[in-house]
């Protein structure tokens, strides 16, 4: 009997990142406008692999979804072993920059989760011309820690359990349990000190909320998408955000929590195809 | 009422508690059958008890004014008893109030109120005591409290 396979690709290519050489992973499904997807720290991009599947989003999409260096099946980089993993803003957008680039998207719109979901706003202020939209999933301008990233790395705690048992408590209760596990196997799987790094940026070098004021979202429309049940980036920053960046649209998934295309594909679906489709219309 | 039943009496418990129909004397009583119970649904668990195969210790469970220290040998609650002098204590404690608890507990809980580490940024549970074993045990914790949670908590642990 033949296998049936997915329809989304896997690819591997060699990009020089700030003087590295760095081997990245990617996937991408469908044909149309770029949909460049970005995962949440401390995880990779097969959270995107039910929207690289939907036919309603590939056949107006081409849904891009890449592995951050360290992350997934992308390497870190050469020497890796001689510094510790640390995201900044500046390397976080040069990345994404970089890998536009030498994709040679057009127009693309990103759409990033979590600190993905974060670095889209700072994308937008820098560079509106470019991108034709931002969809900010659980992303806020202005967050604050609540546990000390100290417990993710050290010898006498197992950085993949306790990653994803802090992580657990962002699913929403009512997300089927098959998916809520799926997605905290990937944090389970991440490399040492990986989602500390990652969490350098989301938490402590992540805020802007004194610039995203000057969002120019007629340049670049800003959608901004939480969970109920986020109890990170949580429904009233997302509003709050949506206060300061003026002209956004923010919406409230109820019964979702911060992974909304990981923990519930069906109904998140239901959220963010008006979205794609309004961004869809606008393009035509 | 079927008398029998502890799982419908603590679902219509945690009903009436998180709606404010419990007087505090009934508040007090019923909290000790819910802390026992959770030794009973904890034990029969055998995915739970193996998750928390590493864990020996006591830890304190605050009710509301009531502390409860549970003793756990190799994954399983082997005692609780009611704190009565301030030299008992345990490695670590979680304390939030009766209200919160039976929000936690609800079959589905409301925001907030979902998980440990959703209550602690909000202030809803304090966390104290030397937190390494609770860190490296984290969703075994999590799991054993979040057990009472109606009829699911016997089959997965919450």
């Amino acid at each position: 009997m033949a296998v049936e396979f997915e329809p989304m690709k896997g690819r591997y290519f060699t990009l020089n990142i700030a003087g590295d050489d760095c081997r990245i992973y990617m996937e991408e499904s469908g044909t149309g406008i770029p949909l460049l997807c970005l995962h949440t720290a401390g995880s990779d991009a097969r959270q995107f692999r039910h929207i690289l599947s939907d036919p309603d989003v590939t056949s107006r999409f081409r849904v891009i979804a890449f592995d951050l260096p360290w992350h997934g099946k992308s390497n870190p980089p050469k020497g890796f072993r001689d510094s510790d993993y640390k995201l900044t803003v500046d390397g976080y957008k040069r990345i994404i920059s970089d890998v536009c680039f030498a994709l040679d998207l057009q127009s693309p719109v990103v759409m990033g989760c979590s600190m993905g979901g974060r670095i889209v706003c700072h994308l937008a202020l820098e560079n509106p011309a470019y991108f034709r939209a931002m969809i900010a999933l659980e992303g806020a301008d202005k967050l604050e820690p609540y546990y000390n990233l100290e417990w993710l790395h050290r010898p006498d705690v197992h950085g993949g359990e306790i990653q994803a048992a802090f992580v657990s408590s962002q699913v929403a209760p009512t997300s089927p349990d098959e998916y809520r596990w799926e997605t905290l196997w990937h944090y389970m799987q991440g490399g040492p000190g990986v989602f500390k790094g990652d969490l350098h940026f989301y938490w402590l070098d992540g805020d802007f909320d004194e610039r995203s004021p000057q969002i120019d979202t007629k340049a670049c429309p800003v959608y901004l998408m939480s969970g109920e049940y986020d109890c990170s980036c949580t429904p009233e920053r997302t509003l709050e955000t949506a206060s300061r960046i003026k002209g956004s649209k923010a919406t409230v998934m109820t019964g979702i929590g911060h992974f909304p295309m990981s923990e519930n594909p069906a109904l998140f679906k239901t959220y963010l195809m008006p979205v794609l489709l309004e961004i869809a219309n606008n393009a035509a | 009422m079927d008398v029998d039943n502890a799982p419908c009496q603590l679902a219509r418990f945690n009903y009436l508690l998180a709606h404010g129909h419990v007087s505090s004397q009934e508040r007090k009583g019923r909290g000790h059958l819910t802390i026992d119970e959770m030794q009973k649904r904890v034990n029969a668990n055998r995915r739970l008890v193996h998750q928390g195969r590493w864990v020996n210790l006591t830890f304190v469970l605050g009710v509301g004014d009531d502390d409860h220290l549970i003793t756990i040998v190799a994954g399983k609650i082997t005692k609780i008893r009611q704190r009565h002098l301030p030299t008992d204590t345990g490695s670590f404690s979680i304390r939030a109030s009766n209200e919160s608890w039976a929000k936690h507990w609800q079959a589905v809980p409301p925001r907030d109120y979902h998980d440990l580490f959703a209550m602690l940024p909000k202030g809803i549970v304090e966390i104290d005591g030397t937190l390494l074993p609770l860190m490296q045990n984290l969703q075994y914790f999590k799991d054993i409290i979040a057990v009472m949670r109606g009829d699911k908590g016997d089959e997965n642990g919450g």
